[in-house]
């Protein structure tokens, strides 16, 4: 038995900690990670907020900018529009999601699995797609203005369903996803004890599911408060804070203001945030017992209810994209009702022609190619790296910025910072390259999160593993933890890519000549009064997006098939 | 200095203002087998994780082989080491989980083969090579871990609860393969666990801590016989805690009784109590130690009363009232005893507390 | 500036794309508000006398392009303006953004259409006029009469039946706005608008747009340019195309060479075509005025002789106060708080 003694007069060295080249490697991601976020996103931020309080010719001058905004009562209108619109929004999409949700995940009912497909159609379409389509069915023309009983579309109304229309996959989402946390063994519980299905789910389902509400109205709130295509097309004259920094950017060239709306917009978005960040971390300390996951039981009356109950849902969402389809194919509006291809021959229109189209495949893929490699490895060092707390919270930090800057802001903030001379990066200016990063940044958060979480669920001993078997952390992370991550980075690489597709506000003020994208187009082309070839382009946008998601399906059941068999097969 | 392999000096961890390892010091001799033994919280991971360079102390210095490996990264290391959860790679074959090392210290293809193919019979699982980790049962997983922690021939084997995952029954065989290979291989071997049997059954040699201190290091014989503080008595094996107050050097007070005892007081506190009589201490007897037969060569007699008895299987385990004590206290008795003493609940007894047996605490 | 350092090593990249185009042929990079299915044929004319250089148009409505030019301000990406309205380019030639040359053949511009610097700044092409889009169609089933002045469209019959762009983004829309101001007084001018606005569906960011929507028959009657009415009523839309007695509001499609353009000499090439008299035929096409005097020809669906219809704009007048009335007519009309009785 050895009982270690210390020498005498024995002095306690301070750490001298050794860099290995791993470390070495490691601080140094850390590093560029942080300057990446920095550069695309904390700075241009930096450089929207100064530009808030300096005279057009770059003076300091205080709140000037703002006060001159609040002497304006029709910007400050817009404050109260923005809100009236996101609050009726959230309050109609949360409601029929709930119901959608809960009639996916709770009950047996007829052609579930079609109408789960069919729910998410309204994601693959940029917003203004629905925009338009409402403008077919009850706008002056539209084959459907009796319903309107003689209120205009243009307005409020079209707004809040275009958005409401949009947002709802979100929603669907993230209320299915809480809906299917909930331990079985709760609802076992309540029927023993003969609870009424109406009590169970006040007192079981409600509850359980209070914060996957919560965070799915913060969501839609932000989405729809910053979301700029809808209110333009279809707004009419009814303003709102989105739109009001296009015009005074793009039509009075105030650039001031524009950063003046684009600061005030920031609001909402960050308060959103907040909550959903505080939401978030309420729902992981629930997760935290091992439930049973519920299994629908077939039951005649509720499953065709709900089915019932689902059926306008499903005729609201084929009947605007199929009437957007079917209005890009007529040939004249509402004289010659023939159908032709004409609308989609986009190079005899305002608004980039087919070169846009493939610009903005150029964008996408890029986007999804070098945001998925760039975000996912952020995440790894967030996640995987030990020790470096501060810079890895400062990285953690950085990402989650994103969520809370509007596209549109974020957009507006990149002319400010890269078209400054003075920047060595103003080159980027006008290049595919600047559409690529700012659509990165935009979408970064919830990229990071996905990967995040992923990333969790692998055991984190498996770089003390290799570090112990003397193999490099970077050649793990490559025959290990990207393998094993595939489903996620596919996940995240096909949102990157619908969402770039799609994206208009957060590009709307980068695009150049060489670099006119779809999505724009589609705005543009409806700003110019072409409707018919804007629908024409949007429907060419989400048929792309179906088929890059239907690619993505099976390519990803091959790959499952090849790099997952692991996960397939259990002793 | 010392000839040993490990060799641990003053180390300190804290976390914030938490000290999750105060003043370590420990050496550990080449080819020993060493379990770091305590509750949860107790720092042993802590340790081992600082062993590993995993997680860095704050203060101190660890030697191994005569370098000073104590700010070294983990890579510099020479150690193997297996988790609780395996942490096998999902998307490799068992083969390649095991040749993950070798591959990368460019030894030659049919080397490696050759290495792998040994340390597959090594582990028992010849054939198992082409199968995915998911594929086996988490026993034979663990195995396929230990055979990737020792293919590079580590000269330190560190095991982070390896058995904790599975079944009693898996536990049980894996801790008798594990300690052969450990002897065969003769590599120094530290495993972390919070099973005292384990650790009995498995270690040359048992560091006990708590509270990010090491109260005891020894053979387990020595652990579980001469348990140094009430902790390590109270943690390995099962003791009865009775209050008593010392008289003088060979005997104490219990109840009304005076008891005999041979051994000093533990610790230190044998001076300062004997020479102040009659200090309220703690007087502790195992289970298995107090006896109903004797032959006349009893030096503690007490009248007991049996409250309770509980059945399980070889012995029966009692909880009886000690004529003056108002602790309860359990014995072991062999089913022998019960029958032939007709020992059930409410029969009186008369037992014997052995001097040589008894273990004295500070209060 | 503080992120130079930290970020001059990543600029190897961005300066690497810019490399990359500029090995190509001579390209000019022209801004243009034309229309869109204009381009190919303008830059296939301006190609025939000058096969090697390479036109990359940028075209936005008048306000995108104006706006981008600004912002652009301080690091310039256009070589040339080649068609945008002559107001914005006053605004630019005030902020010093413009470099002046006298293209080959200047002179025979007529003086309206051009800067009257000696060494001009800008050059006028052709004359974009106002008009009324009136959907024949529409208006029979809502039983509306034609109207034939600016001031019939404030009548009653015509509520929630007009749709015109907003000054803020389209130029068209800041022509309607001026022209009135300027025919009417500042103080008539202002009580028409207010009497107008009563009847005003909506304000579209597009000048074209209020022309297409009144086509498609979202609503009859669209305030917008001429060009498009007639390009629109060619392609069979039950449009006629009104010109108000009063007088017409109009702009100039003008172009310039932009400060601090990589290539002058391809720059003055193409301003030299821009003046010419090919040109001026090519714009004849569309617009029935054009800067050259004697090659107009009538185009159709135009009034006989529209240059007696245009009023005697002051560009001068329009750019000084471009931000003052774009300002008071925000003011008034661009809020829905403001309840449309």
């Amino acid at each position: 038995m050895a009982i270690a003694l210390s020498p005498p007069g024995f002095l306690v060295k301070k750490r001298q900690r050794q860099l290995g080249t791993d470390r070495a490697l490691q601080v140094l991601g850390l590093l560029i990670g942080i300057a990446f976020l920095v550069v695309t996103t904390v700075l241009p931020l930096y450089a929207i907020l100064s530009k808030s309080v300096e005279n057009k010719a770059g003076d300091f001058v205080g709140l000037t900018n703002y006060l001159e905004y609040i002497d304006n009562p029709s910007l400050i209108n817009s404050i109260t529009n923005s809100l009236t619109i996101a609050a009726l929004t959230t309050v109609v999409v949360i409601s029929l999601a709930l119901l959608t949700a809960y009639a996916l995940s709770r009950t047996c009912m007829p052609f579930k699995n079609v109408i789960r497909v069919l729910m998410m159609g309204p994601i693959f379409a940029p917003s203004l797609l629905p925009a338009i389509s409402l403008v077919y069915l009850f706008g002056n023309q539209g084959v459907l203005k009796s319903w309107m009983f003689g209120e205009s579309v243009y307005g409020p109304i079209g707004i809040v369903i275009s958005l409401s229309f949009w947002c709802f996959p979100h929603a669907v989402m993230i209320i299915m996803t809480a809906l299917s946390n909930t331990d079985a063994r709760l609802y076992e519980s309540a029927r023993a004890m003969r609870t009424s299905p109406i009590r169970t789910f006040f007192t079981v389902t409600l509850p359980s599911i209070k914060y996957g509400l919560i965070s799915a109205g913060f969501v839609v709130f932000t989405l729809t408060i910053t979301d700029f295509g809808a209110p333009k097309v279809i707004g009419g004259q009814y303003n709102v804070l989105a739109t009001d920094i296009y015009k005074q950017v793009i039509g009075q060239q105030n650039f001031q203001m524009g950063a003046v709306v684009s600061v005030i917009l920031l609001f909402p978005a960050i308060l959103a945030f907040a909550v959903d960040r505080w939401v978030q971390r309420k729902q992981v300390s629930l997760l935290t017992a091992r439930a049973e996951p519920l299994q629908p039981k077939p039951n005649k009356t509720k499953d065709w209810t709900m089915f019932v109950l689902c059926l306008p849902v499903v005729a609201t969402i084929i009947g605007v994209l199929g009437m957007a389809v079917y209005a890009s194919l007529v040939t004249f509006w509402p004289y010659n009702l023939e159908l032709s291809f004409n609308n989609y021959q986009f190079d005899l229109m305002d608004g980039g022609g087919w070169e846009a189209y493939y610009n903005s495949l150029y964008m996408a893929g890029y986007t999804a190619l070098f945001g998925t490699a760039i975000i996912f490895t952020n995440a790894y060092l967030v996640e995987k790296v030990k020790g470096m707390e501060v810079l890895r919270t400062m990285l953690h930090l950085g990402a989650m910025i994103p969520l809370a800057v509007p596209g549109l802001v974020l957009g507006l903030a990149y002319i400010f910072f890269f078209n400054d001379p003075n920047n060595p990066l103003n080159n980027l200016y006008g290049t595919l390259a600047i559409l690529v990063i700012c659509t990165i940044a935009h979408y970064y958060t919830v990229c990071h999160l996905t990967a995040v979480t992923a990333l969790k669920q692998i055991d984190p001993e498996f770089e003390a593993v290799s570090a112990s078997l003397k193999v490099p952390f970077y050649v793990t992370f490559w025959r290990v933890t990207l393998p094993v991550c595939m489903p996620a980075l596919l996940d995240i690489a096909i949102y990157l890519f619908v969402n770039a597709l799609n994206t208009v506000s957060a590009v709307v003020f980068l695009y150049s000549s060489n670099t006119m994208l779809a999505s724009v187009a589609v705005l543009n082309m409806d700003d110019a009064g072409d409707i018919a070839p804007a629908a024409a382009m949007g429907v060419l946008l989400m048929l792309t997006c179906i088929g890059v998601r239907v690619l993505h399906w099976g390519l990803s059941h091959l790959l499952l098939n090849r790099t997952q068999r692991w996960r397939n097969t259990r002793a | 200095m010392n000839h040993a392999y490990l060799s641990i000096r003053q180390l300190y961890k804290n976390f914030g203002d938490f000290v999750a390892l105060k003043d370590i010091s420990l050496d550990i001799q080449e080819g020993e087998f060493v379990c770091f033994l305590g509750p949860s919280g107790c720092g042993k991971t802590t340790l081992l994780r600082a062993i590993a360079g995993l997680d860095l102390q704050s203060e101190g210095e660890i030697f191994q082989g005569g370098k000073n490996i104590s700010w070294l990264p983990p890579e510099k290391r020479d150690f193997g080491i297996v988790f609780q959860s395996y942490a096998l790679f999902p998307n490799l074959t068992v083969a390649e989980n095991i040749a993950y090392g070798l591959r990368n210290q460019r030894t030659r293809r049919a080397d490696i083969k050759n290495r792998v193919d040994e340390l597959l019979n090594v582990i028992g699982l010849p054939d198992s090579g082409r199968k995915f980790p998911t594929q086996l049962s988490g026993g034979q997983q663990q195995r396929v871990a230990l055979a990737r922690a020792i293919a590079t021939k580590p000269g330190l084997l560190l095991l982070d609860e390896p058995l904790s995952a599975l079944d009693a029954r898996v536990r049980l065989h894996l801790r008798q393969e594990i300690k052969e290979l450990q002897r065969k291989l003769g590599v120094t071997t530290i495993m972390v666990t919070h099973d005292q049997e384990e650790a009995l059954s498995m270690a040359d040699k048992i560091v006990v801590m708590n509270h990010g201190v090491i109260e005891q290091i020894g053979t387990p014989e020595e652990i579980y016989a001469k348990p140094a503080t009430e902790f390590v008595a109270s943690f390995v094996g099962t003791m009865n805690f009775l209050p008593a107050a010392r008289l003088d050097d060979d005997q104490v007070q219990l109840g009304k009784r005076t008891l005999s005892c041979c051994p000093p007081l533990h610790d230190e506190a044998a001076e300062t109590t004997a020479a102040n009589p009659s200090t309220v201490i703690k007087v502790a007897i195992r289970p298995e130690d107090i006896r109903v037969r004797y032959n006349g060569d009893a030096t503690n007699v007490i009248p007991a009363d049996v409250q309770q008895i509980e059945f399980l299987g070889s012995f029966v385990r009692t909880e009886l009232l000690l004529d003056g004590v108002n602790e309860p206290v359990v014995a072991d008795f062999s089913m022998n005893d019960v029958r032939d003493l007709d020992i059930r609940v409410g029969a009186q007894l008369k037992l014997d507390l052995p001097e040589n047996r008894l273990h004295l605490f500070e209060h | 500036m503080t992120f130079k350092k930290l970020l001059a090593g990543l600029t190897a990249a961005g300066a690497m794309t810019v490399a990359g185009s500029a090995l190509a042929a001579t390209e000019l990079t022209v801004y243009t508000a034309f229309e869109a299915e204009d381009l190919k044929r303008y830059a296939k004319e301006f190609n025939k006398q000058y096969p090697d250089i390479k036109i990359n148009w940028v075209r936005d409505s008048t306000g995108i392009v104006t706006a981008k030019l600004l912002a652009e301000k301080e690091n310039p990406q256009a070589d040339v303006i080649w068609g945008l309205a002559a107001t914005s380019l006053l605004v630019m030639k005030n902020e010093g953004m413009l470099t002046p040359y006298a293209p080959k053949g200047v002179e025979a511009l007529s003086p309206k259409f051009r800067d009257n610097d000696k060494t001009p700044s800008w050059i006028g092409l052709d004359a974009w006029i106002a008009g009324i889009c009136f959907n024949t169609i529409e208006a029979k089933k809502h039983n509306l009469p034609k109207p034939t002045s600016w001031e019939d469209l404030t009548k009653s019959v015509y509520q929630g039946h007009i749709i015109m762009p907003n000054p803020n983004s389209s130029g068209t829309g800041f022509l309607d706005v001026a022209s009135w101001l300027q025919m009417f007084g500042e103080e008539k001018g202002w009580d028409y608008m207010d009497r107008l606005h009563n009847n005003i569906a909506r304000y579209t960011h597009s000048g074209s747009k209020p022309c297409k929507l009144a086509a498609a028959g979202e609503a009859p009657i669209g305030i917008s340019f001429a060009y498009k009415g007639a390009k629109l009523k060619k392609k069979g839309a039950p449009l006629d195309v009104v010109f108000p007695k009063e007088g017409l509001g109009w702009d100039m499609e003008a172009a310039a060479i932009v400060k601090g353009t990589d290539d002058m000499a391809a720059a003055k090439k193409l301003m030299d075509f821009a003046a010419s008299r090919k040109a001026n035929e090519m714009y004849n096409v569309g617009y029935a005025v054009v800067a050259m005097p004697g090659v107009a020809k009538p185009v159709q669906y135009y009034p006989e002789n529209p240059e007696a219809m245009m009023i005697d704009n002051d560009f001068a007048w329009s750019a000084a106060n471009r931000s003052a009335i774009l300002k008071e007519w925000q003011g008034r009309y661009d809020s829905k708080s403001d309840p449309k009785k």
